[in-house]
């Protein structure tokens, strides 16, 4: 038998070059990384419109004319910040949707401190999300405002349609987790395993920091090594490395969850999965999504691993809406709305499909039809 | 005319007397060995095994005393006690000798407990080193130390002090789960490595292996990502995790709980006192959101 046939002396001559591109890499990248980097994040001027302890009404300035009649508010999840949506300039979900005459609000949950920590779902959807979008209404003289959820922010979103459905024309869910018995994301799995109330009962408020650190262990091999090995490969590029830096400005900006809201969302949602089965209650209340009838456009990544597509392409069968699409993005969880061509895509869609759904009459509430064209189902 | 001499007016023949009273004290309590009933000779062997350690003790401790009150009860050791303090280098030497002996009877019953430990080990196998290190450290810990932080308090002080070793008990346990959880999570790096070595050999032997040397770590991230996937989807990974986030969350209490004590010696308030006006300070602000919304004309239609 012949001895294999190893490329030894083409192996370490490529390491010796590699070695010596480094060295010239580094030499550079001490230039960069000392020179005045541009890291701002969320500098898309807005004004705070309207406030509840901790909480507030982002309501950004608008740069054209209005081509909607309906404003719309976006709620983020109570994970990470919004600014997620907003990293920079020419690359912000936020500036789309000004350029596309959306006018938009957006929700800022703020830092919840030892004082929050008996805060439950009901006071985040019953009470400051009810008071944003009363003060919206109020303000624009409408009885119905569109509605975006993110995420978490996404649930919210839909339990609020579902309980305050008269004051909601539109809404639009992206990664919006609803169905939470599945096993495809590790999140899932996890979240049955780990003693929420032990948890809550000695955090108060489950640390930022925490969280954080699940979700790196969900990928450790791509979140803690490669994602860190790939910048030491681009280090010596300016606009790379500022984009890098503003990444992990927003990754890692992570407020703690207030305990309760936590406590009822792990036990209801991911333990027991009642949203989906119209059993949860909120304030007393029963949330049945079949009062959603408003049109719904449900977004989802296929490669999120946070929130995989099982936990979300339920909720278009779930709700009573006869106007519903699923939008699935070959994509992961941020993806959607940092990638540059998701971005092109993304706002402008919404901002469409939106305006073909401004401030008509609403669809017929009578028994649920899905024809061809009011359900569809898109990959992109 | 001489008078007759009292014993008890000479101090050395006081001090001879309350020596040999105490060695009559002391012997009746030495430890002797039971009588048997000659149907329980393995129980009381067993039993005899047991207490062994103790009894050593006991026996250490008794003939450092009679070797210190023998010592000094020598005639010569009396006279030279007398004599002042020239002659204590003498008796300080003999009673150094006799510590010297209890601190190896000492010595000696800690090494047996070193021995006991090596039995454990062997007992849990050690070819499965990598699983059953963390559990036999944690056993060790149970078994041999763990008890010293339950030993039971008395007195005034004894909440504080049962909080406190509760703190250093639970912190011992947090500690070894960490490592546990930390030890497991490192487990990928390993087994993506042996995979690759594997793969790599494959790839010789076909003649297809890479010359890019970023294709090789491309290769190993791939394997790593997967190997990290299998894993965390595991029973073996749940359940551990479950007991480090039990662990972290009993030592988290435990801290919470000594806390408490040191705060409420200032004048400061504690983190439960926060929490009682918190939740006050929000049962009111939501009952006035109540009243609020009950006084608001209703929406027009």
């Amino acid at each position: 038998m012949n001895a294999p046939k190893i490329p030894i002396d083409l192996i370490f001559s490529r390491l010796a070059e590699n070695a010596r591109r480094l060295q010239e890499r580094t030499r550079k990248a001490s230039d960069v990384l000392l020179d005045g980097l541009q890291t701002s994040i969320a500098t898309t001027p807005y004004e705070v419109v309207c406030q509840e302890d901790r909480v507030k009404l982002k309501h950004y300035l608008p740069r054209t004319k209005s081509r909607l009649k309906t404003p719309l508010l976006v709620v983020y999840a109570l994970i990470n910040r919004e600014t997620m949506l907003d990293l920079q300039p020419g690359r912000s979900v936020v500036e789309r949707f000004l350029e596309d005459g959306v006018d938009l609000y957006m929700i800022d949950w703020g830092y919840p401190g030892r004082k929050d920590k008996f805060l439950t779902i009901d006071d985040h959807v019953n009470g400051y999300m009810d008071t944003m979008v009363d003060f919206i209404r109020k303000k624009h003289r409408l009885r119905k405002i569109n509605l975006m959820g993110i995420c978490m922010g996404g649930t919210f979103s839909v339990m609020y349609a579902a309980l305050h459905p008269a004051k909601i024309r539109n809404l639009v869910t992206t990664v919006t987790p609803t169905h939470f018995d599945t096993d495809q994301g590790l999140l899932h799995v996890w979240m049955k395993a780990v003693d929420v109330d032990r948890m809550v009962d000695t955090y108060g408020n489950i640390p930022g920091d925490l969280l954080n650190f699940s979700f790196l262990l969900l990928n450790p091999a791509r979140l803690m090594i490669d994602k860190y090995v790939g910048f030491m490969d681009k280090m010596d590029d300016k606009t790379f490395v500022e984009n890098f830096i503003r990444m992990e400005k927003w990754i890692f900006d992570s407020p703690d969850v207030p305990g309760e809201t936590f406590r009822q969302f792990m036990k209801d949602c991911y333990q027991q999965n009642l949203l989906i089965k119209n059993q949860m209650v909120i304030g007393g209340r029963r949330i049945d999504l079949r009062k959603i009838r408003v049109p719904l456009m449900n977004f989802y990544g296929q490669y999120d691993h946070l929130v995989p597509p099982a936990a979300c392409e339920g909720l278009t069968r779930a709700v009573g809406s006869t106007d519903t699409e699923d939008v699935c993005l070959k994509t992961g969880h941020i993806g959607i709305y940092v990638s540059a061509k998701f971005q092109q895509e993304f706002a402008p869609k919404i901002a469409r499909w939106l305006k073909a759904r401004d401030l008509k009459p609403r669809a017929a509430t009578g028994s649920k039809t899905r024809k061809t064209g009011s359900h569809r189902r898109k990959a992109v | 005319m001489s008078e007759p001499s009292n014993p008890h007016s000479d101090p050395l023949n006081m001090l001879n007397l309350w020596l040999k009273a105490s060695g009559n004290f002391w012997s009746a309590l030495s430890p002797a060995e039971p009588s048997k009933p000659p149907g329980s000779r393995k129980s009381a062997e067993s039993a005899s095994q047991k207490s062994r350690g103790r009894h050593s003790h006991m026996e250490s401790a008794f003939n450092a005393w009679q070797t210190m009150a023998g010592a000094m009860a020598q005639p010569e050791t009396l006279a030279s006690l007398a004599k002042g303090p020239s002659a204590l280098p003498e008796i300080f030497v003999q009673l150094a000798q006799s510590g010297m002996q209890h601190f190896l009877a000492m010595q000696q019953a800690v090494m047996d407990k070193g021995t006991q430990i090596g039995q454990k080990a062997q007992a849990l196998r050690f070819e499965t080193f990598d699983r059953d290190v963390f559990r036999l450290l944690s056993d060790l810990y149970a078994g041999e130390l763990k008890k010293y932080l339950n030993f039971p308090q008395m007195g005034l002080t004894r909440f504080y002090q049962e909080r406190l070793q509760r703190s250093m008990d639970t912190f011992a346990d947090f500690q070894s789960a960490m490592a546990e959880f930390v030890h497991m999570v490192c487990l990928p790096m390993e087994s993506a490595l042996s995979v690759m070595q594997e793969e790599l050999s494959a790839m010789a032997e076909a003649d297809k292996l890479p010359e890019a040397p970023e294709e090789y770590y491309r290769m190993w991230i791939k394997t790593l990502e997967k190997h990290y996937l299998e894993l965390f989807k595991s029973e073996d990974y749940l359940q551990v995790l479950q007991r480090t986030v039990r662990s972290s969350t009993d030592y988290v209490r435990s801290r919470k709980a000594v806390l408490l004590d040191v705060l409420q010696l200032f004048p400061v308030a504690t983190e439960k006192d926060m929490d009682d006006v918190y939740r006050e300070l929000y049962e009111l602000k939501k009952r006035l959101k109540v009243l609020e919304k009950r006084k608001k004309p209703p929406e027009k239609a």
